[in-house]
């Protein structure tokens, strides 16, 4: 018959562990690595010379596409469980009588001119002088995950536990020692080496490097890795993921800041021609409210973007990098524009002007509030022109396009136009002015240029989907498809809310002002503001999300 | 003071250092690993074989305080010299997974499987079990077992079934991979033996890969390859221009399952050019005379019509074996995996026999394996064989089997169990109403998917012992039983070149799971039959037993003193017998040319070539293959499937790969959804268009849960292994 607890035996003896002693073996202290025999032909003999560096260099002849050198990477260097630092992409094409098939191991190129160390905004990269190799610094990165967007090979990688980026550095303390790095040492097949390469020689001819059918350009940032291969690549090479279309990361903290920014920039502008063409009383009263609204806006917006930091506590780190990463500049400017903003604010602000600049002269206090007031709208240019900038660097095809610029400005002055009615009304409404009059004086050009900017910002974003036709499945071809395919209830919104807040309404308040009543006025004036801004918010979603980036062929599962 | 303050304000604004940089810091291990993350820095190792494939990889596992913290390939090892495939590299994280089955679970009223303890778990075991033999008879009740769990559990389960518990069925998921392979050497050499070891590889000048992907399936094998020193020719026969195929210097791209056609016409072809070995064939073989005649008919236009490869390269084919001094043949899932396998394993023997390329370096008909402990369920699973490859109709053999285990005779079933596809079979027409299956998942891998999972349906009690409660399988269980994994349990395993190595136990298994040596013990004793297998005490000691059982046998392994000498010698391959020293660490069999037959010669054997039990019509155009998708995923991914690094390495969706040509004609785009129809069931995948699949040709991975839904149930009639290689099917964009 069956005991009590019968099993007790058996669930102690699984627990029990003493055989692990029994079997494992107490290393000797001074062992060396015993892979150094797998290894030591396939790292260089001797550190790198005047104007060398080190290079990975990959046979693909001998690549057969097992996948270990990603694993070993993970576990060699202590990874987190679901991180990669390198990926295996595969690329196929030729005929049926002569078809190829082919593996692409990649990780860092660490390349001559690196794009992640020349858009980091707080000098997290170094190129190591010594080796060459791209190092991140982890403990200076503030986590704005720009490097992820500025590199064409994929290479940075976001850890959102830690709040900052991760990346390859060629294990160069293994190699500082004489070990090879994890995934030299882990291919089965010896198709991964370091080499060390000379400097000029990338320098001269780029195309050399990372010579892979459908690879980024090499030219952009100078790549060091050399891939061999002794027979050439038939032409219609096409990688594993040419068709997969993924859409990216939202980075929603970007979308507000960007479209607020701009709302806030918008406004100074039009801010800007209101303190010209009105007169006093009026004057006053409007500007003062006006600039008020747009810098909280613009406060709102830059705050937000904080939000998109892995470690925000260091933002003030943004300032280094001013040197040659636009996004250090795009914070540095659009930091200035907040001050002379809130400079401006306070100098009109009437309640401040009595009490502290009651006893300047007139013409003087215009004068600073004219100085202020270019200040802002300047600074803000330039900072949507930084915005513009920090986009088009990256390369993506969907954001190295004129139709950046014209977005960036054309939401400027839309939401600036909008919003500028919308403050007007307003304050018309509260202090008792003419409405009608004030339409007649500004509103109506106000509306006709808001419906011609927003129909030709809509047109030319229409214009992307004559990428669909494309037999070739391009990048752009890919964001087309991703708006009508991936996100169509945004796309169509966004048009819709487009076209009704910034063509339809506009151009019936404009024909139909004087016949309406007041309520009914400003309700259309809300509408316009309000769906015109949301419209703007759902472009700037599409933006982010339907863009391809660049990268390696193949690298990228579905 | 300033100094110090400008120094602060630096670091504040460029840290070179800190926290985050020290997570990743490598430090020197100084236990001969090189340098490794400072917080995984392990205070001692364990080095042990990998738990998936038959390659037998040796793993260094790194220990801190008692725990398994990281794994690097063991470098000293014959096998991997250092290296492993991603699966290896990985082979810690499924352990972690959080579905494991950490207690038994039985299935309620309702149908839903709720936790219960051991004892509920075991009790309900023996009730139903032995009620449904009371009702059905003793051959009511059978086992699937699986080349996945160690030698001792294997034959610790096969003698518990058949002599404590009185079942005559049982078989394992073997009899999908290898059984072809066991089946062929049996026949043609007397006894499973496969002849090769892994240095055969680096030593042969010419290698033939038939139906074998070695970069994707076994890529550690395929290490070998590349460390030849022979500038080889390496030629590889599959319809799909494979990774393999593209690192060989020929690759013949035969149509589906022409091979035992394209052998035949080859041996037709060397015996025609003189380029045979006819003193090796007089000495050491039978029935060549027959087989001449046989292959008369495979004329090379006639092999050429039907395998679609023209004559010259039938020639160019045979002229390289001929030219070949170390001949090697290699094969593996293409062929076993046949209707006419376990012929066409021989076929390849039979060049190897017919010109001499066997039993000296760098030769051999070589079967490459699937599991890790394929081969040791091949000699110890009680299955097909009886223990150590004995004969369960010999009664010579019954009474030296029960006197080695102090057992009655009369325990031993004097009759042969049935094969996998038979115990299947028999559920619907009442013959069998209870199973057990042990670490494996048919109802994802089985060939006909559909008709399988109808058939556990009509079981009366289903009985699923796995590491993981979730595995497709355990899902339509009456009771699931807990097991511990690789990493968790002791014993041993052999790999595809006859090693055999060491798992160990290195982690203690989550919850109440339990080694399956323990289940076994424990089921024993809830039975009642205890007594039998008291000498069956650990692992290591039914190590003892088997080699008593072994000896004499041509799988002798008394040499062998115990897992200690096993762990110190890098594996030991069989035989080693009493007394023999062992000196060479990689040794092929078969130097002397004696066979295993009662004359010590190997036979020629060959049949008349079959028709496709399936065949492609009209509607259902193209010919279906199925394989191995890549390196990272493993048979049903109920382990590689929970490493989100390897997850991060296939496609996540079911792809087919098709070719321009059709795809063009049937309007498919890249990537698109397709719908795949046999005549058993419809699924969707992914179109991949690639020119590396044949025009008329559709290759499914089979790592993925739909796929065999489709595969046509055909069988080897020698060794019964299923056909998953050839079913009609048709491809359309719409239904």
């Amino acid at each position: 018959m069956i005991k009590q607890n019968s099993m007790d035996d058996f669930l102690k003896e699984q627990q029990d562990l003493s055989a692990v002693e029994k079997f494992s073996i107490a290393h000797d202290l001074k062992q060396l690595p015993a892979a150094q025999s797998l290894y030591k032909e396939l790292i260089p003999k001797t550190t790198p010379g005047p104007g060398q560096q080190y290079a990975f260099e990959v046979n693909l002849d001998q690549c057969s596409g097992c996948k270990a050198c990603i694993t070993a990477c993970h576990n060699e260097n202590g990874l987190d469980e679901d991180e990669i630092w390198r990926s295996v992409g595969q690329i196929h094409g030729g005929t049926t009588q002569s078809p190829v098939i082919q593996h692409i191991t990649t990780a860092c190129h660490h390349c001559l001119d690196p794009a992640c160390l020349n858009g980091c905004p707080v000098n997290a990269y170094e190129k190591d002088t010594a080796t060459g190799i791209v190092k991140h610094l982890d403990d200076q990165c503030i986590g704005c995950q720009y490097c992820t967007f500025t590199c064409a090979y994929d290479v940075p990688k976001y850890h959102k536990k830690k709040g900052i980026v991760h990346k390859c550095d060629m294990c160069i303390s293994r190699l500082n020692v004489g070990e090879a790095p994890a995934c030299v040492r882990a291919c089965p097949t010896a198709a991964i080496r370091v080499t060390l390469v000379d400097v000029q020689a990338v320098r001269n001819d780029p195309n050399h490097f990372v010579q892979i059918p459908d690879a980024p350009d090499s030219r952009y940032s100078l790549p060091t890795t050399r891939y061999l291969r002794k027979e050439k690549f038939p032409e219609n090479m096409e990688s594993n993921d040419s068709y997969t279309v993924t859409p990216e990361h939202s980075h929603s903290p970007l979308i507000v800041m960007l479209v607020l920014t701009q709302f806030s920039v918008g406004a100074f502008g039009a801010g800007l021609f209101l303190r010209h063409v009105l007169a006093d009383p009026i004057r006053v009263k409007m500007i003062s409210y006006h600039a008020l609204m747009a810098l909280v806006v613009g406060v709102m917006a830059l705050g937000v973007s904080v939000f998109h930091l892995g470690r925000p506590l260091y933002a003030f780190r943004a300032v280094l990098g001013l040197r040659k990463s636009w996004l250090s500049r795009e914070i540095v400017v659009f930091g200035l524009f907040a001050f002379f903003a809130a400079c401006y604010a306070l100098t009109i602000w009437p309640y401040f002007v009595e009490r502290w600049m009651g006893h300047w002269e007139k013409n003087y206090l215009r004068q600073i509030q004219d100085v202020f007031a270019i200040l802002t709208s300047a600074t803000g240019l330039l900072g949507v022109l930084c915005s513009i900038m920090v986009y088009q660097v990256t390369r993506r095809p969907f954001w190295d396009h004129p139709m950046t610029a014209i977005k960036f400005y054309l939401t400027t002055a839309i939401t600036g136009i909008s919003s500028t009615l919308l403050v007007a009304v307003s304050v018309a409404l509260s202090t008792g002015i003419d409405i009608s009059s004030l339409m007649e004086a500004l509103g109506k050009t106000g509306c006709e240029v808001l419906a011609i900017l927003t129909a030709v910002k809509l047109l030319s974003e229409a214009s992307l989907f004559g990428h669909l036709q494309e037999r070739q499945w391009t990048s752009l071809k890919k964001t087309a498809f991703l708006m009508k395919e991936t996100f169509p209830y945004v796309t169509f919104w966004r048009f819709l809310l487009g076209t009704l807040g910034g063509v339809i309404l506009p151009l019936y308040l404009q024909s139909a002002y004087a016949s309406l009543e007041i309520h009914t006025l400003i309700w259309i004036v809300v509408f316009i503001c309000l769906l015109s801004l949301i419209a703007e918010f759902l472009e700037r979603y599409l933006f982010f999300r339907a863009v391809v980036p660049l990268k390696m062929p193949g690298a990228r599962m579905s | 003071m300033k100094e110090n303050l400008r120094q602060k304000f630096n670091d504040i604004m460029l840290q070179k250092d800190g926290r985050l940089t020290k997570e990743l810091a490598l430090e020197s291990s100084a236990l001969g690993l090189g340098k490794l993350p400072q917080r995984l820095l392990p205070d001692r190792t364990a080095t042990m074989v990998c738990g998936y494939c038959s390659t037998g990889c040796s793993l260094t596992v790194h220990l801190k305080n008692n725990e398994p913290v990281n794994l690097t390939p063991t470098v000293h090892y014959p096998v991997n010299l250092g290296e492993a495939c991603p699966k290896g590299w990985e082979a810690l994280t499924p352990l972690k997974a959080h579905d494991r089955a950490t207690t038994p679970y039985r299935k309620d009223r309702s149908g839903k499987l709720v936790p219960v303890d051991w004892d509920t778990a075991l009790k309900s075991f023996v009730e139903n079990f032995k009620r449904i033999q009371d009702k059905y008879g003793k051959e009511s009740v059978a086992f699937l077992s699986t080349g996945q769990i160690c030698t001792e559990e294997m034959a610790l389960l096969g003698a518990l079934a058949k002599f404590g518990m009185g079942l005559l069925h049982g078989d394992g998921n073997t009899r999908q991979c290898m059984a072809t392979a066991a089946v062929a050497y049996k026949h043609s050499f007397g006894f499973d033996a496969p002849p090769f070891s892994y240095k055969d590889l680096e030593e042969s000048d010419v290698l033939v890969f038939v139906g074998a992907n070695p970069c994707i399936a076994h890529p550690i094998m395929w290490q070998r390859v590349s460390r030849n020193k022979n500038n080889p020719q390496i030629i590889v026969v599959d319809p799909r221009k494979t990774e393999t195929a593209m690192a060989a210097t020929k690759h013949y791209a035969l149509l589906p399952k022409t091979d035992l056609i394209l052998f035949y016409g080859l041996a037709n072809i060397l015996i025609e050019r003189g380029s045979i070995d006819e003193k090796y064939i007089a000495q050491h073989t039978v029935d060549f005379e027959a087989f001449k005649i046989h292959v008369k008919t495979f004329t090379p236009e006639s092999v050429s019509r039907s395998t679609g490869l023209s004559v010259l390269q039938l020639n160019e084919f045979a002229a390289i074996i001929a030219a070949g001094q170390r001949v090697s043949f290699w094969w593996t899932m293409g062929v076993n995996q046949g209707y006419e396998g376990v012929r066409t394993a021989q076929s390849l023997i039979n060049l190897a026999l017919m010109t001499g390329n066997i039993g000296r370096p760098g030769t051999g008909a070589n079967s490459i394996t699937g599991q890790c402990n394929a081969m040791g369920s091949r000699l110890f699973s009680n299955t097909t064989n009886l223990l150590g490859g004995h004969d369960f109709l010999n009664a010579e053999h019954r009474t030296k089997i029960a006197a080695i285990l102090n057992m009655d005779t009369l325990l031993i079933p004097d009759r042969n169990s049935l094969a996998y596809d038979q115990i299947l079979e028999s559920i619907p027409v009442n013959k069998i109403k209870g199973l057990w299956i042990i670490a494996t998942n048919p109802s994802h891998s089985w060939i006909n998917q559909s008709e399988f999972r109808e058939h556990l349906k009509s079981l009366e009690f289903l009985v699923v012992q796995d590491m993981y409660h979730t595995t497709e399988t355990a899902q339509m269980a009456d009771l699931v039983l807990p097991a511990a994994g690789w990493g968790e349990k002791g014993g041993t395993v052999i790999n595809s070149e006859r090693r055999i190595g060491l798992f160990k136990k290195v982690a203690p298994a989550p919850g109440a799971a339990l080694a399956d040596f323990y289940i076994f013990k424990a089921i024993a004793r809830y039975w009642g039959c205890e007594e039998l297998f008291k000498e069956w005490s650990s692992p290591e000691a039914v190590f003892q037993i088997l080699k008593k059982i072994s000896k004499g046998t041509p799988a002798d392994i008394m040499g062998i003193k115990d897992y200690r000498m096993i762990d110190n010698h890098g594996g030991i391959q069989w035989p080693l017998r009493e007394n023999e020293e062992l000196i060479e660490t990689e040794r092929h069999l078969l130097a002397d040319g004696v066979f295993y037959h009662h004359d010590g010669k190997a036979r020629f054997l060959f049949d008349p070539i079959r028709p496709p039990p399936e065949e492609t019509d009209e509607f259902y155009s193209f010919v279906l293959l199925t394989g191995r998708g890549t390196s990272s995923q493993w048979h049903t991914q109920t382990r590689t499937g929970k490493s989100p690094v390897l997850r991060k390495t296939y496609p996540q969706n079911l792809y087919v790969e098709i070719n321009p040509f059709d795809a063009q004609r049937l309007k498919i785009q890249p990537h698109q959804w397709v719908f795949i129809t046999t005549k058993r069931g419809r699924i969707k995948a992914q179109a991949k268009i690639m020119a590396t699949i044949q025009p008329g040709q559709i290759f499914l991975p089979m790592h993925y849960e739909e796929t065999n839904k489709l595969t046509f149930p055909a069988f080897d009639p020698y060794s019964r292994q299923p056909s998953y290689k050839l079913s009609a099917a048709h491809v359309a964009k719409n239904l």
